[in-house]
């Protein structure tokens, strides 16, 4: 308590100076005793010293009494509870330390006792299970014997159920047993060594007899025998000799199936109405039937032989289904002649070389053979889909794509796909040959039967290889389909279109008495026709990749609700974008012809219609803009002829063609006006005449050509906002905005050389400071 | 020009060319093999005979560019040849298969020759391939027979592999894919040529021109069917 140190008033250095010399004093008293020993003064004078001492620490402690009663009001009671804490604290603690010791001894004696009793768990363990072994090698060894008593016995009295069950409980028996014939006891062994003879003699009789009755039964027919003794097979681990004579009934029964429809087909089928597709109503009948023979005996297979054993029994199947299809493929080669077609097809479209015409089939005769050929394929994918379902999604899946990829009926079928494919790309080329020949347009109508007709034989193609359900064929279809329209159909039409523009004599003039004499008379000269078929061309391209586009999307449509697997989507898909490519060509061919239109027939009459805008005045008074309100110089009738040109156009165009016309000519338009109005003179009047006219023919655009032509005649827009300026100032103010706001992407905005050009223009500013403009 | 729309068909994705590449050939000569070893790097062993058309993309880089490879692997089996006949007619290269340890599927390949020629594209790449040399003592082509055929029948190019061992299969279609590349930056820079030279000249009639130019290619490279 050093505070208390210093507080007492007397500082410890003095009471130490005192000590000491108290102390020396000491020492010189013993040195004085030596001498003499009279001690009543000094005795005296120790009594004066002690009762100094004494009076300091009474001194001392009043102080120290009066320091604790100033630093704490009821400190004497604290420190006395504090004190009795801690003494408590103190025994408590001495009590846990006890109570810890004593647990560790516990924990030792119970570490002690845990480890004995693993021990002995474990032997015990080990016991248990020696005894659960020895038990069941007597169980299986009394099983053993049981089995070789009653084997005889259940074989005699025909309980087959129960002589199969011997065996097979002898069968699955652990080999445990087996080894004990080699154990020192006589007895046991013996005993063990009969039963394994009785039994195994027992298993080769059983076999032998379930052989033999399994046979009778199929051979009678006898369906309840033969589940009965079918089911015992897998017992006696020989279930491929079961599913063998099991396989062997079932096939009878496809046999007789088979040989039921092949009947019925040659007397021709019982409904005259489906002559035309008689196989493959044959086919479909006679999947059905397999379908309903497996159906009834599959699950017996499937109980008794498990799950995996059904693609095994199936393919044991297959042999008989594969005959019926050969032998309906025989009688469908025979009467619908398929070999000779796929003969003279290969001919007809393959060969440079010209054919009589006798020997060219006609389309409308094979139209059936291909319908019949996608029915049939579509029968089998349906047989497939059944089968993939029955034998369930855990079936390997290689053997699966052998039973029904490689099968006779597979390859067979698949086959025939490929001649279905050459078949329906002769019938959709030939057919649209017919439809070229017999292109007819009704009156009036701006299109001709080929387009529709085109389009609709492609679409009957390709719907019709998509029934059959075989992706490869919708594909092979559909390249074949781009093929012809890329060809034979482009051909056509960009014929009339090439040759609408080849003639000599083709001139503005000559297309305007065509396009009228269209209407109004009977054609009479080559020409005339020539350019009424250009323009029906051109109409015809356009219309075809609108509905070639349709097509495609109404197929992608109708595929997106079938799931298949990727690679055949992708397939698909690959095949769809194919359209677009023919689309886009119709698309480019019309307007390629658009723009040889517009060479012909529009852009001198454009310019010529221009040119009169030269001779007006535009330096002009505020009496001749009023005037002019009332009595327009020139934009109303150059309006009015190009309204007219294009009035006449409206008419003979197909929508998108009259549409890519107009925007042609709103850009020429606003071009030709560009060239024409730098050749003249603006004053301030001039020019808000000028925006006055410019006003009036964006409007007329707008109005007929739609937003788009606004676009076209923009930057129109701004070399005539830039003439309306008072000032240059202004002018390169409007000029800078311009060029900041650029008004579309497409809009190439002025240079600085054409502000300049275009500000000579107005007469009233000065040249020298338009060219000092930087 | 319909060479270029082909290869353009995608161009707004992140590739710069897209390419069809169509493999024909005999049965078993390991068309498949190939393809699975360049797309997936593995030989499927065992692998069953191809049914109608497979298909597999991989993209692949020529120089800076990425160049997409639209694989079309055809069956070899003769029951195919009406589906694989349709996929001649867009493709941009033809890679012919033989298998050097098969003589008959080399004595096929004027067959071939033959499809290719009446379906295909005038200006398609045509590639000769000589597969499976890695079976070594079995092998009954020469390379020396394999490149005067390909020579004689003016094929662009001519490579033995094996599928088995990896020999020279991405090598292959990294050749097909250069070959393609340049050709068609070659007709890029002709066309672009061809455009600023028109422009210069007559303004708008050049455009006019052009497409006269791309119809008259169209319907000379379509023609060769009919």
């Amino acid at each position: 308590m050093p505070d208390i140190k210093f507080n007492s008033g007397v500082p410890s250095g003095r009471k130490n100076k005192l000590s000491r010399k108290v102390l020396a004093e000491n020492q010189n008293e013993n040195e004085d005793q030596n001498e003499i020993f009279d001690f009543s003064r000094k005795i005296r004078e120790l009594r004066l010293e002690l009762e100094i001492r004494k009076r300091e620490e009474e001194r001392i402690e009043k102080d120290i009494s009066i320091i604790i009663e100033e630093n704490s009001g009821d400190g004497g009671e604290q420190n006395r509870t504090f004190g009795l804490a801690v003494t408590r604290l103190n025994n408590n603690m001495l009590v846990v330390e006890n109570s810890a010791k004593q647990l560790t001894n516990t924990l030792k004696n119970i570490s002690l006792l845990a480890d004995t009793i693993s021990g002995r768990v474990s032997a015990l363990d080990e016991a248990k299970n020696r005894v659960v072994n020895c038990l069941q090698l007597a169980g299986d060894m009394r099983d053993l014997g049981v089995c070789a008593e009653g084997i005889d016995e259940a074989i005699r009295s025909e309980d087959f159920e129960t002589a199969s069950e011997h065996i097979h409980r002898f069968l699955t028996l652990d080999q445990a047993v087996f080894q004990i014939r080699e154990f020192k006891d006589k007895d046991a062994t013996d005993s063990i060594r009969h039963s394994y003879e009785v039994l195994s003699s027992a298993k080769e009789r059983l076999s032998k007899i379930l052989k033999a009755r399994l046979d009778d039964a199929v051979i009678k027919g006898d369906v309840s025998e033969m589940q009965r003794f079918v089911k015992l097979f897998p017992l006696l681990k020989e279930s491929d000799e079961g599913m063998q004579r099991f396989g062997k009934y079932i096939n009878t029964k496809i046999d007789k199936l088979a040989d039921d429809h092949i009947t019925i087909m040659r007397a021709g089928g019982t409904d005259d109405e489906r002559r035309n597709v008689l196989y493959a109503d044959t086919l479909f009948m006679f999947f059905e039937g397999i379908a309903g023979i497996l159906e009834s005996n599959l699950s017996i297979m499937e109980s008794s032989y498990g799950s995996d054993k059904i693609l095994d029994f199936l393919f044991i199947l297959q042999t008989r289904i594969d005959e019926f299809f050969k032998r309906l493929l025989v009688e469908f080669d025979k009467n619908r002649k398929v070999s000779t077609i796929i003969k003279q097809i290969n001919s007809t479209l393959f060969n440079k070389n010209s054919i009589a015409q006798e020997n060219i089939l006609d389309p409308l005769d094979i139209d059936s053979i291909v319908a019949e050929i996608c029915l049939m394929n579509n029968s089998v994918e349906m047989y497939g889909r059944f089968i993939g379902r029955r034998v369930g999604k855990q079936a390997d899946e290689e053997k699966l794509d052998k039973l029904l990829n490689r099968s006779l009926v597979g390859t067979k079928m698949q086959e025939l796909i490929g001649n279905y494919i050459l078949i329906e790309h002769y019938y959709m080329q030939k057919s649209v040959e017919k439809a070229i020949n017999m292109d007819l347009r009704e009156n009036e109508e701006l299109t001709s039967s080929i387009v529709e007709d085109t389009v609709f034989i492609v679409r009957k193609c390709i719907r019709r290889a998509a029934g059959s359900g075989n992706v490869d064929s919708v594909c092979a279809t559909i390249n074949n389909a781009v093929a012809m329209l890329e060809t034979t159909v482009h051909q056509y039409l960009g014929g009339f279109i090439n040759s609408g523009f080849s003639t000599s004599n083709f001139a503005t003039d000559a297309i305007q008495t065509a396009m009228n004499a269209a209407y109004q008379k009977p054609k009479d000269s080559q020409q005339d026709t020539e350019k009424d078929m250009f323009l029906l061309a051109l109409n015809n391209s356009s219309k075809m990749s609108e509905m070639l586009k349709e097509l495609q999307k109404g197929l992608i449509y109708e595929w997106s609700n079938v799931s298949r697997p990727a690679v055949e989507k992708n397939k698909l898909e690959h095949a769809a974008t194919q359209i677009d490519e023919i689309v886009r060509k119709l698309t480019s061919l019309a307007k390629h012809g658009i723009d040889e239109l517009f060479k012909a027939g529009f852009k001198g009459k454009i310019k010529s219609s221009c040119d009169p805008y030269r001779d007006i005045s535009h330096q002009l008074t505020m009496q001749d803009l009023e005037h002019f309100e009332a009595n327009d110089p020139f934009v109303e009738a150059f309006l009015t002829t190009v309204d007219r040109l294009l009035v006449e156009h409206e008419s003979l165009l197909y929508s998108d063609n009259y549409q890519h016309l107009l925007l042609t000519v709103c850009s020429e338009l606003s071009r030709q006006f560009e060239l024409i109005l730098s050749k003249c003179q603006f004053n301030r009047y001039g020019a808000l005449q000028l925006d006055r006219e410019y006003r009036q023919i964006s409007a007329y655009l707008t109005n007929v050509a739609g937003w788009n032509a606004r676009e076209k005649c923009a930057r129109l827009g701004l070399i005539v906002g830039l003439l309306n300026v008072e000032t240059i100032e202004e002018a390169m103010e409007n000029w800078q905005n311009s060029k900041t706001s650029a008004i579309t992407t497409t809009t190439r905005p002025l240079t600085l050389g054409e502000v300049k050009k275009y500000l000579a223009l107005r007469v009233d500013f000065p040249t020298l400071a338009i060219n000092s403009l930087n | 020009m319909y060479y270029q729309h082909k290869g353009r068909l995608h161009w707004m994705e992140d590739y710069k060319y897209l390419f069809k590449v169509v493999l024909v050939g005999n049965a078993g000569v390991g068309k498949t093999c190939l393809v699975r070893k360049f797309t997936q790097g593995i030989f499927p062993p065992g692998q069953s005979a191809t049914i109608g058309v497979d298909f597999m993309i991989k993209t692949v880089k020529v120089g800076n560019d990425k160049i997409k490879l639209q694989i079309w692997d055809t069956a070899g089996q003769e029951r195919f040849r009406s589906i694989t006949q349709s996929y001649y007619r867009s493709a941009h290269a033809i890679v012919l298969v033989y298998d050097v340890s098969c003589q008959p599927s080399f004595d096929c390949l004027p067959e071939w020759l033959g499809e290719i020629e009446s379906y295909a594209n005038r200006r398609v790449l045509k590639i000769l391939v000589g597969n499976k040399v890695d079976k070594g003592d079995e092998r009954e082509v020469p390379e020396r027979i394999g490149k005067d055929f390909s020579d004689v029948n003016s094929f662009d190019y001519f490579l033995e592999t094996s599928a088995l061992d990896a020999t020279n299969v991405d090598q292959l279609f990294e050749q097909v894919a250069t070959r393609l590349t340049n050709d068609m930056k070659a007709t890029d820079e002709r066309l672009h040529q061809y455009r600023s030279d028109a422009n210069t000249s007559s303004g708008q009639n050049g455009q006019i021109r052009l497409l006269d130019r791309a119809q008259n290619q169209i319907n000379s490279c379509c023609g060769s069917r009919q």
